[in-house]
């Protein structure tokens, strides 16, 4: 059973001056455990997929079903709990909370789930970032650190709440080869040891070459 | 509580002038409404020797018109047949004490130069209904007031001025040439206690003209009455049997051709404060709007400002916001944390703002000037100008400040789109 159904999603987004087709009639099935690649010329609507499928966006026409729900009518709380429970973010530009420290921006999604204790927060933060090998960085803040450990942050991050998914947007678009490597070697880890989905937009043809599967986008359309 | 502490200590130091702004704006804001709310409990928090003026109603002069002639008729204090008439016995008052209003008259003492003082004519009950702090002997009671001794109650300044010592029980004073004897000597009470305020205080007994009648007619004479009341008394039921009591009076008068109008009496602290003359009924509620307007303006003035300077504070903090909701902040939780977070700042400007207002009450008295005009303003203390209310008072306007200027900002913060706010590059 696919953990994410896409059917018929189109995104048009209106101003004043022009009316852009970003995503047209996209059909889509993801499995559980699924390492996707998304792929396409810049502009093509690929990170609009990828919000409409995080809930950060919504689509014009068409449907997306999650985890067997219907995103589609969903209202604020709702969907923020839902992105609380099952997606995890990762960003290009990794989008690290300059105030905080690591501690802190790691246990993010913590803050926003209800009954998690002090000493279980304290216990997962701890158990992510030894899995990203940044306990030592735990009291630094993000301006402390280089692109590639922020990105292990950011990772560390999306997975601290546990979620099924995780929704990586040219996770290695800022980084040097090496540290892209390190990062995606995170990722593959995730997805084998944990199972976790992972759909990740890449410009790199070797990582994506690593995933189970290439999505290619043109123009707001799946091309292949 | 410490993420919000994290966050604003962040950005007092990397936008220290910003913070120092919000402060300052802040800080003035209550200051100002501050200064306002701490005149008016002057004028109605209770403050020793009145700490009863939540209980206290006080009865003034009877405003007599003629039935036929068209005039505005004239206010009269009352006489003790007419006052016990008003007065006796009413439901849920404990107390009812007689006086006579301030006068000042020649005080001296033989071997001395005299000096003038306030002196007040009242009865022993007057002693229960306001607090004194006696430094030597004690008040008169009630069998003096019965025989109309003549014995005298004077502050410690009186004492000092004409015996030297404020241990003056059993010594001789002239209070207008006329021999008393000192039974106790009290501290000196702040002419903003408008009730209690005379440094000689004397049985109205001990002076004949205070018991009769004036020549106007048997209702009037020189009295007037305080009175405390049950903490549950309703005030408005002591209020309708009073005016019962007048229409009584009325109708007894009318083949006078004349009548007495009632206005509301007796009056509570607040309206006392505000009466101008026995004639008219205080109008409380005008100047309750008037302050409540001032409320508003000290109120909006700096809320729009302090409101442009959080929204561009969240203008920058705009990709985080967008951050923390993909990771699950609803946006109601985003409203909730800048206004909590705000809240805290306007709590530190506001604690500033008290503390300045409460200086200057203290060091620039000028500003009760007004409560009682017939006097020089004294040192005030802090008993008069600090209580629990205005605390809470401040932290009340802290928290509309707060409500007022932060309030659209976080709302706005709130309804942006997640994916616009994150990718919104803003340093
Ligand atoms: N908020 C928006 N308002 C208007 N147009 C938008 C908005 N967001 C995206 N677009 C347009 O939609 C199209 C798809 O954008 P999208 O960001 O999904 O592309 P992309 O494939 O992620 O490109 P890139 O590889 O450069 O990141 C583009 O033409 C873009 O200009
Ligand atoms: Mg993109």
């Amino acid at each position: 059973m696919p953990i994410i159904t896409i059917e018929g999603v189109s995104k048009t987004y209106r101003t004043k001056e022009i009316e852009t087709l970003a995503l047209e009639n996209v059909n889509l099935e993801i499995q559980k455990g699924e390492f996707l690649s998304i792929m396409g010329p810049s502009g093509c609507g690929k990170s609009t997929l990828l919000n409409i499928i995080g809930l950060l966006d919504t689509p014009t026409t068409g449907t997306v079903e999650i985890n067997g729900k219907m995103t589609a009518g969903m209202n604020d709380s709702t969907k923020a709990h839902f992105r609380n429970a099952n997606i995890g973010f990762v960003f290009q530009s990794f989008h690290l909370i300059p105030s905080l420290n690591v501690f802190d921006n790691v246990s993010l999604p913590l803050a926003y789930r209800n009954g998690v204790s002090d000493s279980e927060r304290h216990r997962r933060v701890s158990e992510v970032l030894e899995r990203v090998g940044l306990s030592h960085r735990m009291r630094h803040n993000p301006g402390q650190l280089s692109g590639g450990q922020c990105q292990r942050v950011a990772i560390a991050r999306a997975i601290v709440g546990n979620p099924e998914i995780i929704l990586a947007d040219e996770p290695t678009g800022n980084l040097d080869s090496k540290m892209g490597a390190e990062v995606m070697n995170l990722l593959h880890t995730l997805n084998k040891e944990d199972g976790r989905t992972i759909i990740m937009v890449t410009h790199n043809d070797a990582q994506a070459a690593e995933t189970d599967r290439i999505a290619r986008f043109f123009d707001g359309r799946q091309i292949s | 509580m410490k993420k919000y502490l994290q966050q604003i200590w962040y950005e007092m130091r990397h936008q220290p002038l910003i913070g120092i702004v919000t402060l300052s704006a802040t800080a003035l804001a209550i200051f100002l409404i501050m200064v306002v709310v701490t005149i008016q409990q002057v004028k109605v928090a209770p403050f020793a020797p009145e700490i009863n003026r939540d209980r206290m109603l006080s009865g003034h002069g009877m405003h007599v018109k003629s039935l036929s002639r068209n005039e505005d008729g004239s206010a009269m204090a009352i006489s003790p047949a007419a006052l016990h008439e008003l007065y006796d016995s009413l439901p849920g008052v404990k107390a009812l004490s007689v006086y006579v209003e301030r006068n000042m008259e020649n005080i001296s003492v033989t071997g001395r130069t005299s000096m003038t003082a306030e002196v007040l004519d009242n009865d022993e009950k007057f002693w229960d209904i306001f607090s004194f702090e006696f430094i030597d002997g004690k008040p008169y009671d009630k069998a003096a007031v019965e025989a109309g001794m003549k014995e005298a109650v004077i502050s410690e300044s009186v004492a000092r001025r004409m015996f030297d010592t404020d241990k003056a029980s059993g010594r001789e004073i002239k209070i207008a040439h006329i021999p008393y004897r000192v039974v106790g000597v009290v501290k000196d009470v702040s002419p903003l206690a408008t009730a209690a305020y005379a440094h000689v205080f004397i049985p109205y007994t001990s002076q004949p003209g205070n018991t009769r009648a004036s020549e106007y007619g048997e209702l009037f004479g020189a009295l007037e009455a305080f009175m405390l009341i049950d903490e549950h008394a309703s005030i408005p039921d002591i209020k309708k049997e009073v005016e019962r009591r007048y229409s009584i009076l009325s109708s007894r008068l009318k083949k006078q051709d004349q009548e007495v109008l009632y206005h509301g009496q007796p009056y509570t602290q607040e309206e006392r404060i505000t009466s101008h003359g026995s004639n008219n009924t205080p109008d409380t509620e005008t100047d309750r709007n008037l302050r409540y307007a001032i409320y508003v303006i000290l109120l909006l003035i700096p809320a729009i400002n302090l409101g442009s300077i959080t929204q561009s504070r969240l203008r920058r903090r705009i990709s985080e916001i967008g951050i923390r909701r993909a990771f699950g902040c609803t946006r109601r939780r985003v409203i909730l944390d800048i206004l909590v977070e705000n809240f805290i700042i306007s709590l530190v400007g506001g604690i500033i703002g008290l503390l300045l207002a409460i200086c200057f009450s203290y060091f620039y008295t000028g500003i009760f000037s007004d409560i009682n005009p017939e006097y020089p303003t004294p040192q005030i203390d802090f008993s008069m100008i600090f209580h629990t209310s205005t605390f809470f008072a401040a932290l009340l306007f802290c928290f509309l400040l707060n409500l007022i200027s932060a309030g659209l900002p976080a709302w706005r913060a709130s309804r942006v789109n997640p994916v616009e706010a994150i990718n919104s590059v803003h340093k």
